[in-house]
């Protein structure tokens, strides 16, 4: 190595070195410069002039139903923040608001703004504007949009409700949501939150050192619009939804369910009873819903999706199915005839009818929902056969409907899972094929079952927004089967010992089965499913009324009166499109 | 270890320094992130919690590192620039960020860690140039075949990282490296009409780039101060207001009206709480360590350790200085951090393997010369032999007044 080489290399490594340390020099006169020397100006500045970033919330989506009736909106609200100053400035304020409008104020000094009081009423705002600060406390209010639901209860459980944001939610859905957001916590707020919340925009304001506001807008370049949340147009129909919330018994609980019995798209669904989730977004109904939360009757609970039922003889028309494929019965042929009970085993079932309903073919054991016939049909068909059909109809599973709780997938009980219980007796299939012992189901899922039965077997899936999902046909079932258990259902509402005559509606032919369900409660649970019209089945309905007896007597006009909502329904439409036309000129004229 | 030699004492002052200044950093995140990790995780210690992790993980890399075989970087460094070059790909490809493609994003069972591959490439290509330096040590004079290759690859790595886009960060690498040419021997006007060729490079970048041009015309007084100059009046503000002594640590104002006080101007929101006494602690702290580096780099026994001791100190002091500059409105805004101080994961692992592998060029002065031999998988040079059997090094730096002995 040459040692003129190591000496340059030396020279320059001292260069860096004195560079260094000059550049360090001239950083240590700027800051000299910066915090000493104009010291006094910045502080002057920084005391005068502050710019603060603030959110511009996004208004959040409207959702309406499908005649753009408005389900859920956003208002006005106002809320009381301080302006951090130091603690006992702080403490000062909060004691003149808490003195003006004698109440208790609680507040944590978190962040610059500090927010004392939300939703408050008017008197409140007016006290605040006139009184505290032309006192000279730093308080102001804001103006917070906060979510109105006018129709309350009538919506409440397919809407859901708006809360605050809590500790967990927050972290993981870093930086797009604050502490003290409200997010959409059940039903269609919670399932579609992404959608309707929109994207907030950001703004400046410029404020003195007491952080009063100097300019609105000091940089209006810079400031980004919010993107308003999407609007939600729903299938749901407000008149179908409120006739069937009317027809309900108002002491009794349960839930009604119409669907198109085509797409799938749900007109109605109740839950009875309900609540206010107006209650849940305001500020000033602390008491109401702890009411509502501690309830015995659980109003938050939405029977149609999460409440589950044994069927009832509802459920007798997968039997029916299963016996038609399997050839064991055809419209004609009897069994032995009913003498109101039958014993398998050591165990006696009897009939609905203690005295008997004779000897009777497949469709008129249907319209009078005769047991022992059933029983027999079962005793031939076998557990596995009925519960492969069953599997068919989408019990057990859940529908896969947009909907937040989550759906219940009910319960089709095999060979299997009374063997794991107390052993597999024949009795079991007896209990299970008039719908009852383990089976349960929700109003959901029967509605679904409604539909298919009236349209020729297609499994459609139940939806409240968007393009109907794909629906799905049973297979294996024939063309015959389907119109003689159609045919069946039809003598329920229309033949002359029919169970379910109390769902005729003038104007539209009706097929429906009745269903009384013994559960748990004291009384049986009332069912009634049905669909109209029966030669082109549009609309599906499920309806139970918790001990309402006789589903034929309780269940069946609330049937009846939601289907009656849908033709006026129908007629409306009709009327309003041909009014359509007749404005429309002629072409050419 | 109970040696005390100069050599020993050096390595263990860097490793104190970085101590010190991983601390100061923890405690300015903490003040200056709490606020808005309130607003926004609802647990004030957010940001502080994953700084102290990731700055007890980057210090045991560092204390482990210092005690690596320095010639193992040496075999390394070649994989290394290769493994880093693949990574900006892959950056530019799969990559995230607000605005530009930064972090590549790893998603392990327990956490989602990302990693920016841009930090990484300042440290590799340091080790990279020291290596190949000494290898075609001769060379270096010559344009063809000496700078030429060099230069070659830094354009893919700085081009690489331009197109995510990053031009601070290029701008600094690109700094380092010129620095580094010129302490291994090329001559000045090259690294002049290299510097030169870069300008309509980065013109373009800045010219393509909206908020790039926007920062540097704000910084040249055209845009009005407080519209896209708002994050450096809002930073000189809070320096101002610091006088002295601060306004005290928590007490500032000027964090509730910063987006992100706690990343790249974390040195003015020091500033502010811990006044000109909190800053010029800091540059002291950044100037004692360019000075140990430098001696240590001065002192070093191999031509690769002096080289690499070199381009740390280098790599660490354009940072640092580079980012005071831009808290201080003297530099328009690059978005680099402070090294050691900025929360963030990446800058902060990186700077501390660049001082662990700056102390292991420092104990390398205390191995004997059959140890390092048997440590070392690179057979030493007669020509460095001959440079130690001189000692001519150390002899000339004791004439520069130092705050210490080196003996």
């Amino acid at each position: 190595m040459d040692p003129e080489i190591l000496e340059d290399w030396d020279r320059r490594l001292r260069g860096l070195l004195v560079a260094v340390c000059l550049l360090f020099a001239v950083l240590f006169l700027r800051l000299f410069h910066l915090q000493i020397t104009t010291a006094a100006d910045y502080a002057k500045e920084s005391e005068d002039n502050r710019i603060a970033q603030r959110r511009v919330k996004a208004p959040r989506g409207l959702i309406v139903d499908r005649d753009d009736e408005v389900l859920a909106r956003n208002r006005a609200s106002y809320s009381i923040s301080l302006i951090r100053g130091s603690t006992e400035d702080d403490a000062r304020s909060v004691a003149a608001l808490e003195e003006a409008i004698g109440e208790p104020v609680s507040y944590s000094r978190r962040s610059a703004s500090v927010r004392l009081k939300r939703d408050v009423d008017f008197q409140t705002v007016a006290l605040v504007e006139e009184r505290l600060r032309g006192d000279g406390f730093p308080l102001h209010v804001d103006i917070e949009p906060q979510r109105d639901y006018p129709y309350g209860e009538l919506t409440a459980h397919i809407i859901g409700y708006m809360g605050e944001l809590r500790e967990e939610e927050a972290a993981s859905a870093t930086g797009r949501y604050l502490l003290g957001d409200y997010v959409g916590k059940t039903g269609l707020e919670k399932v579609y939150e992404d959608s309707l919340r929109g994207v907030d925009g950001v703004s400046y304001v410029e404020m003195d050192a007491r952080l009063r506001i100097k300019d609105e807008h000091p940089f209006p370049d810079r400031e980004q619009a919010p993107i308003p949340g999407h609007d939600l147009r729903l299938t749901l129909d407000l008149d179908i939804q409120r006739a069937a919330a009317q027809a309900m018994p108002d002491t009794l609980a349960g839930s009604v369910v119409a669907i198109d019995a085509r797409t799938g798209a749900v007109l109605a669904m109740v839950s009875h009873p309900s609540f206010d989730p107006n209650v849940f977004v305001s500020y000033r109904a602390q008491d109401e819903r702890r009411q509502i939360v501690q309830d015995s009757h659980r109003p938050l609970l939405n029977r149609a999706v999460s409440g589950l039922y044994p069927p009832g003889s509802t459920l007798k028309l997968v039997g029916a199915v299963a016996a038609l494929e399997a050839g064991i019965t055809d419209t004609l042929s009897t069994f032995e005839a009913c003498a109101g009970s039958l014993q398998v085993g050591d165990v006696v079932f009897r009939c609905n009818n203690r005295d008997g309903h004779g000897e009777l073919n497949l469709l008129d054991a249907t319209a009078s929902s005769c047991n022992i016939y059933f029983n027999h049909l079962a005793l031939i068909l076998g557990i596995e056969t009925w519960h492969e059909y069953g599997r068919r109809f989408g019990f057990g599973i859940s529908t896969g409907i947009d909907l937040d709780p989550e759906e219940q997938p009910g319960l089709l009980p095999d060979r299997q899972y009374h063997i794991e219980r107390e052993g597999w007796v024949t009795g079991h299939l007896m209990n299970l094929v008039i719908g009852q012992g383990y089976m349960l189901v929700t109003p959901l899922q029967v509605a679904r079952y409604a539909a298919a039965l009236g349209n020729g077997g297609v499994l459609v899936t139940p939806h409240f927004y968007g393009e109907a999902p794909p629906t799905q046909q049973i297979e294996g079932v024939s063309p015959e089967t389907w119109e003689t258990v159609r045919l069946g259902m039809h003598r329920v509402v229309y033949g002359e010992n029919g169970t379910g005559r109390r769902a005729r509606v003038a104007g539209i032919e009706v097929a429906g089965k009745s269903g009384t369900a013994q559960g748990p409660r004291t009384n049986d649970d009332a069912w009634f499913v049905a669909f109209a019209p029966y030669d082109d089945p549009q609309i599906a309905v499920a309806v139970v009324v918790e001990d309402g007896g006789g589903g034929g007597a309780t269940a069946a006009p609330v049937a009846g009166a939601v289907i009656r909502a849908y033709l006026e329904d129908q007629a409306r439409r009709q009327q309003a499109v041909s009014a359509e036309t007749l404005q429309t000129p002629e072409p050419g004229s | 270890m109970s040696t005390s030699s100069p050599a020993e004492r050096a390595a263990r002052q860097v490793l104190l320094i970085a101590v010190v200044l991983v601390g100061i950093g923890v405690v300015m995140v903490y003040s200056s992130s709490s606020a808005l990790a309130g607003t926004r995780f609802h647990d004030a210690g957010f940001f502080l919690h994953r700084q102290l992790l990731r700055a007890a993980f980057g210090l045991l890399i560092m204390f482990a590192i210092s005690r690596v075989p320095l010639g193992w970087w040496r075999r390394l460094a070649r994989p290394l620039l290769i493994g880093v070059i693949g990574l900006l790909v892959l950056v530019l490809l799969f990559g995230e960020g607000k605005g530009a493609q930064r972090w590549l994003p790893f998603r392990l069972p327990v956490a989602q860690i990302t990693f920016q591959p841009s930090e990484f490439a300042k440290l590799v290509l340091v080790l990279y140039l020291a290596d190949v330096m000494v290898r075609h040590r001769e060379l270096m004079t010559d344009w063809q075949h000496g700078l030429l290759p060099r230069l070659l690859i830094i354009a893919i790595v700085l081009g690489l990282i331009v197109l995510q886009p990053d031009l601070g960060t290029a701008l600094a690498i690109g700094t380092i490296a010129l620095f580094m040419l010129w302490i291994g021997g090329a001559r000045p006007a090259h690294l002049a009409c290299v510097g030169i060729a870069g300008l309509p490079v980065i013109m373009v970048s800045v010219l393509t780039s909206p908020y790039q041009l926007q920062r540097l015309l704000t910084f040249f007084g055209d845009a009005d101060p407080q519209g896209a100059g708002f994050q450096i009046a809002q930073a000189e503000l809070a320096l101002g207001s610091g006088g002295w002594v601060g306004v005290g640590l928590g007490n500032s104002m000027q964090k509730y009206f910063l987006p992100e006080p706690h990343t790249d101007f974390v040195f003015a929101f020091a500033g502010e709480e811990l006044g000109l006494f909190g800053t010029l602690s800091i540059i002291g702290l950044f100037i004692a360590l360019a000075l140990h580096g430098f001696r240590i780099a001065a002192g070093a026994r191999s031509d690769f350790g002096f080289s690499t001791a070199a381009g740390v100190t280098m790599m660490i002091s354009v940072c640092a200085l580079l980012n005071v500059a831009v808290a201080t409105g003297l530099a328009p805004t690059t978005g680099l951090p402070l090294p050691f101080i900025s929360y963030g994961g990446s800058a902060l692992l990186w700077n501390l393997c660049g001082l662990g592998i700056l102390s292991a060029v420092a104990r390398e002065q205390e191995d004997k010369s059959g140890m390092r031999a048997a440590l070392s998988p690179v057979t030493w040079r007669p020509a460095a032999d001959h440079r130690h059997a001189h000692s001519r090094r150390r002899r000339r730096w004791s004439v520069l007044p130092l705050p210490w002995s080196p003996r």
